[in-house]
């Protein structure tokens, strides 16, 4: 542990002194896309270092490669520069300690609703008998809403409930990290406030998974569900612009903290930074 | 249908205008089919009278086709059969050589679907393969197999196998990266990924190739029994033109298109049926 601190840059040890060992450090990453003969930089310079227990949100305009690098995080896409160490270890391929949930859902659209979650549970979770994985996909489903629907397959289904499952899905598989690549992004308004206040309820109420990464376009949501956020610059051969720290208390509360000052001062420095 | 279900006027109606409704509908889901029907029965009628008696009239074959269908099981030794057993015998060795077809096509289809080197590799090899004709197999078969109806099935499998191999492949190839993605991120065995991903993903896609390849097969075997001669609607078929019945012959291609149309109709019957199941229906 100790030579890789003395080893990286002196800028994270300075704010953080002697802090237990980042849950996932990437430095130096990049991405390139091949394109006919040459190659394409989509992905450049990234250092981010993120802590057990964080939410973390990205944001920035679409083709800035924040999906690119959660994808990486996932291990869903290599990495062409740069290391990117996951718990002290670097990181290979897709793992469940790293569960996703996609914008479009990604449900096995011939399962129901319970074996969507089931096959997951029963694919990760080896350590516990049938009847554990049974109970654990009928806990989760419960928690978000979903027992009366359990028998249904997703195409019966509104994109809100799609969501839930494919929600409950990463956390049933208790993931140390959970990733989400712009989850509420195709639902409407009311159930996009909804689900993100479940997604806030689940978070701090399951101990397993306490850290989030989360693609987003909505400022807002980047603000209120966030401890940082982590702000990219415009594509092709995007990096990071900046890191924004939000200092706003939990449990939050939208409708006072919409009315506060710092929400204000945050959400305009966003839209500054997002727009020039 | 669905829209003209939608027509049904909302305010009260009696029986009557009820029925006369279901009856317009009869009238036009089937008025389009009997008027086709009525046009080739008239163009075979002219066909007959310009080839001077040569061409069977569609009455001279109705009678015939009505006399085969009389008796349809009668056994008067190898060379005097029912038109059923014929036909038994054809759909026989129709469903076993697809059979075998499917059952090589499906799981290589899988694999040339999962691997872009393989693809690669073998795509010159099925390209070169597929457009040969059916009968070129045939001699290859009795070469090997030494018996002339195993021979036709053999020409069926190596024939009906292509479009379920190529849907196959494309149907895998197609599934969708997020699915590929969930597999990968929740860690599925092989065993689950194909049972609970691949195989439903590409359901659709190797359930038309299946269909396709039926088509093939029942193409392929009447020529394949035209040569292999025994039983079988090819043989019907070759064996009345030695006899100089024609009615026979006009008979039995009016049995053998029904029979391909009831086949392509019961697969795509069972298309819809499980993509309904798919999306939840019943």
């Amino acid at each position: 542990m100790a030579p890789r601190l003395l080893a990286r840059t002196t800028v994270n040890s300075a704010i953080l002194p002697m802090e237990a060992a980042p849950l996932l450090e990437i430095s130096g990453v990049g991405k390139n896309y091949p394109s006919g003969q040459s190659q394409i930089n989509i992905l450049r310079d990234i250092e981010l270092t993120i802590h057990s227990g964080e939410f973390i949100s990205f944001i920035g305009h679409s083709g800035c490669g924040k999906s690119s690098l959660l994808n990486m995080i996932a291990g869903l896409t290599s990495i062409s520069t740069g290391t990117m160490v996951f718990d002290g270890k670097p990181i290979e391929a897709p793992s469940p300690e790293r569960a996703m949930v996609f914008q479009h859902y990604s449900l096995l659209p011939w399962l129901s609703v319970y074996q969507n979650v089931y096959e997951a549970v029963d694919s990760v979770q080896t350590d516990l008998s049938k009847a554990e994985r049974k109970a654990l996909t009928d806990a989760v489903l419960e928690r978000v809403g979903l027992s009366n629907h359990v028998h249904k397959k997703p195409m019966q289904l509104s994109g809100g409930m799609r969501q839930r499952v494919a929600i409950a899905r990463a956390f049933a598989v208790h993931p140390r990290m959970l990733l989400l690549d712009e989850p509420f992004g195709a639902l409407d308004a009311l159930t996009r406030g909804s689900l993100q206040e479940e997604l806030l309820d689940l978070w701090s109420g399951d101990a397993r998974t306490e850290t989030v990464v989360m693609v987003t376009h909505d400022i807002d949501e980047a603000i209120y569900l966030s401890d940082r956020i982590v702000v990219f610059s415009d594509g092709p051969s995007a990096t990071i612009k900046e890191v924004i720290t939000v200092d706003l208390p939990r449990p939050r509360d939208k409708q006072s903290l919409m009315t506060s000052q710092t929400w204000n001062n945050l959400r305009t420095h966003l839209l500054l930074s997002l727009h020039c | 249908m669905a829209q003209m279900i939608d027509v049904i006027p909302r305010r009260e109606h009696s029986a009557l205008t009820s029925m006369r409704y279901w009856l317009k509908i009869i009238w036009q889901t089937l008025s389009p089919i009997v008027i086709g029907m009525l046009i080739l029965i008239g163009l075979w009628q002219v066909a007959a009278w310009i080839s001077a008696g040569a061409l069977p009239t569609p009455f001279a074959t109705a009678s015939t086709l009505g006399e085969l269908l009389s008796d349809p099981f009668y056994d008067n030794g190898p060379n005097d059969k029912g038109i059923g057993i014929q036909l038994l015998a054809s759909l026989g060795r129709v469903f076993t050589g697809w059979g075998i077809g499917i059952a090589i096509a499906i799981p290589l289809g899988m694999l040339l679907g999962s691997s872009a080197p393989l693809r690669k590799m073998l795509a010159p090899v099925i390209e070169i393969l597929r457009p040969v004709s059916p009968l070129a197999w045939y001699p290859l078969g009795l070469a090997v197999l030494h018996n002339a109806p195993k021979a036709v099935v053999f020409a069926i499998v190596i024939t009906s196998l292509w479009p379920t191999l190529v849907n196959t492949t494309m149907g895998v190839q197609n599934i969708p990266a997020d699915l590929k993605a969930v597999s990968k991120v929740f860690r599925f065995s092989r065993w689950r990924y194909v049972s609970k991903v691949l195989l439903p993903a590409a359901f659709p896609a190797i359930l038309t190739g299946m269909r396709l390849s039926m088509g093939i097969a029942w193409m392929v075997i009447v020529a394949g029994e035209m040569l292999a001669g025994g039983t079988g609607l090819g043989f019907f078929v070759w064996d009345s033109w030695n006899a100089l019945s024609l009615e026979r012959v006009m008979s039995a291609i009016l049995i053998i298109g029904i029979t391909g149309l009831c086949l392509d109709r019961l697969f795509s019957l069972l298309g819809q049926r499980m993509a309904a199941w798919q999306e939840g229906g019943h």
